[in-house]
């Protein structure tokens, strides 16, 4: 359905996105994640035809977003990082407009279900202008879907939402991919990335990684066991800890080492019986505390070009 | 032409426009104004005594005046005079006024950052430059035909029906009705043009101004030549002014630069 082939763009002297290559199949959820200024927001323009790519290619739904952008459009929804809706009309006006433009028929029962849906109907015929950040990105959500468009892209759609709006979005998302629809959503939020996505994408000027949220867990969710042993640890038993299922890495560290492992609760155990089979007295076990954030950046840093 | 486009964005724009009282106002204030003072001068005129038009033989406004309107007499042709001065003032006036709007229309746009949701649905650039200039120029239309029957009204006040018929010659008619909106859609495609390569509403306005004035210059000519009534002129002047419409719009597409505006603009 999305098709990228060294996908880039440059502003001037600066590389914003570059070598972007990923082919999203129909009814595909693809999370893409990203630090600030990472390029997420410039790779939804680019697959929407919005601005044009300085460099590779691109198709959505078989179009080329080169050659034919304007019939790009007639194919996808956007949520645009900002959500742009006309202060001084209603949701209801805001949202007709856009049914008028994307050619929906009959759109007021549609606008009715979104709004309903949103928990919006009751200020339906308020001035936008006047309604709550969330409340704006909940209806520019509802814009975005309004017309049932093949590809949906959402650029950080929960951002300004409480958990049960957030809720109502996610649900919406997994509806849209049961009714096949494909979607790109790009979000800082790793629980939401992992809770909704078929795939992710690591992107920081260029996709680093793309993986099932379940590989990438694991590369994300390492843990780190501290191991205080009494004298350092023998080369040889370093090399046996590595061989163990489970273990990705031993370091020894002063007297003792430190692993990173997939599982603590499987893995530790294995550690520990191996250390205490030849014969190393264990002082201290303690799995390391490492948060979510500080493996992603580590993820990101490794991975990351200067 | 995507007529749904155009429409959808002519009825938004009009929403828009209907909530912007400030901006209605400050349009109503000008053609306001000009009516107030032509009804004014035609006052003060009918109280001047007869003996204030007895002028001399040598006078050389006088044998002009009489060409013009013929069996008038001396003081009602002043009257006429003055009339269609008004008049044309006004039309000009007619004119300048959409280019305001225009560029509110587009700048607005930016400055309120709804352009990217906007100009990622299918829409053409030309539909919705071609809609929100329509809209731009209906306000100035209605006020300025308002104000021509209201200055109809005031002359019929205060001057013999004679003097009426001047200003409700053929000429008057045409360039009140046809001339006219095509002049002002000519003056805020100019402004169109201005906003989509600047970044905030004062910039574009006094672009837009500079871009006027040989717009008006020559609507003011045309104005002149028009006088001597001729439909064949008529003709010409409106078929001019439509095919300025078509190269402004032209060139207006061709200078909305959609990835331009959207990324220069954060
Ligand atoms: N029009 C532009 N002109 C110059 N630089 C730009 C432009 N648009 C984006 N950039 C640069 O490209 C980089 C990527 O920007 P982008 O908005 O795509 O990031 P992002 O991943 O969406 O970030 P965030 O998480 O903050 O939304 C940034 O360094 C930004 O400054
Ligand atoms: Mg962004």
């Amino acid at each position: 359905m999305i098709r990228a082939e060294k996908l880039g763009r440059r502003f001037g002297d600066y590389v914003a996105v570059e070598d972007v290559n990923v082919d999203i199949a129909k009814g595909e959820v693809f999370g893409v994640l990203g630090p600030n200024g990472a390029g997420k927001t410039t790779t939804l323009r680019l697959l929407t035809g919005l601005v044009a790519p300085t460099s590779g290619r691109a198709e959505v739904a078989g179009i080329s977003v080169i050659d034919e952008p304007e019939r790009v459009r007639t194919k996808v929804g956007i949520l645009t990082e900002t959500p742009g809706l006309y202060a001084r009309l209603d949701a209801i006006e805001n949202l007709r407009f856009y049914a008028d433009v994307y050619g929906v028929n009959d759109p007021l029962p549609k606008i009715q279900h979104y709004l309903e849906r949103f928990g919006l109907w009751s200020r339906r015929h308020e001035p936008v202008g006047a309604f709550s950040k969330g409340m704006r990105q909940k209806l520019a959500i509802a814009r975005a879907v309004l017309h049932d468009p093949e590809v949906v892209f959402l650029d950080e759609p929960t951002s300004a939402l409480d958990p049960e709006s957030s809720r109502i979005v996610r649900d919406l998302v997994e509806e849209l991919r049961a009714a096949g629809r494909t979607i790109v959503l790009c979000t800082h939020n790793l629980d939401e990335a992992e809770r909704l996505c078929d795939r992710i994408g690591v992107l920081k000027r260029t996709l680093l990684h793309v993986d099932t949220p379940k590989a990438l867990r694991r590369k994300l969710y390492g843990h780190l066991v501290e191991i205080d042993t009494l004298g350092t640890v023998p080369d040889a038993v370093l090399e046996a800890l590595r061989a163990l299922e489970g273990v990705r890495e031993v370091t020894a560290r002063g007297e003792g080492c430190v692993a990173s492992i997939a599982d603590p609760r499987t893995d530790t155990p294995r550690l520990v019986s191996l250390l205490v089979e030849r014969g190393v007295p264990i002082l201290r076990v303690a799995e390391q505390a490492r948060s979510l954030e500080d493996v992603y950046l580590d993820l990101l840093r490794e991975g990351g070009r200067p | 032409m995507n007529t749904k486009h155009v429409l959808a964005v002519m009825r938004r724009e009009w929403l828009e426009l209907i909530r912007t009282r400030t901006l209605l106002l400050t349009l109503a204030f000008v053609p306001f104004a000009l009516v107030c003072i032509s009804i004014g001068v035609e006052w003060s005129l009918s109280r001047l005594p007869d003996a204030a038009f007895d002028l001399g033989e040598g006078e050389v406004m006088v044998p002009a005046l009489l060409v013009r309107y013929g069996n008038l007499g001396v003081r009602y042709s002043v009257y006429a005079l003055l009339n269609e001065q008004s008049l044309a003032l006004l039309l000009i006036v007619a004119a300048a006024l959409p280019s305001s709007v225009a560029s509110h229309a587009i700048v607005g746009e930016k400055v309120e950052r709804t352009l990217e949701p906007l100009l990622a649905t299918p829409i053409a650039t030309r539909d919705l430059l071609l809609a929100k200039c329509t809209i731009a120029i209906l306000p100035s239309l209605v006020l300025t035909w308002l104000s021509y029957f209201a200055s109809l009204a005031g002359i019929s006040a205060f001057a013999p029906p004679s003097v009426l018929a001047v200003a409700m010659r053929p000429e008057w008619w045409i360039a009140y009705f046809v001339l006219a909106p095509l002049l002002a859609m000519a003056s805020s495609l100019a402004a169109a043009i201005a906003s989509s390569r600047v970044s905030d509403p004062r910039t574009a306005q006094g672009l837009t101004s500079f871009l006027l004035i040989p717009l008006v210059g020559t609507g003011i000519s045309a104005m002149m030549g028009f006088m001597s009534i001729d439909l064949r002129w008529v003709a010409i002047a409106t078929l001019g002014l439509f095919s300025l419409d078509l190269a402004l719009l032209w060139i207006a597409t061709r200078l909305f630069d959609r990835e331009t505006i959207l990324t220069r603009w954060r």
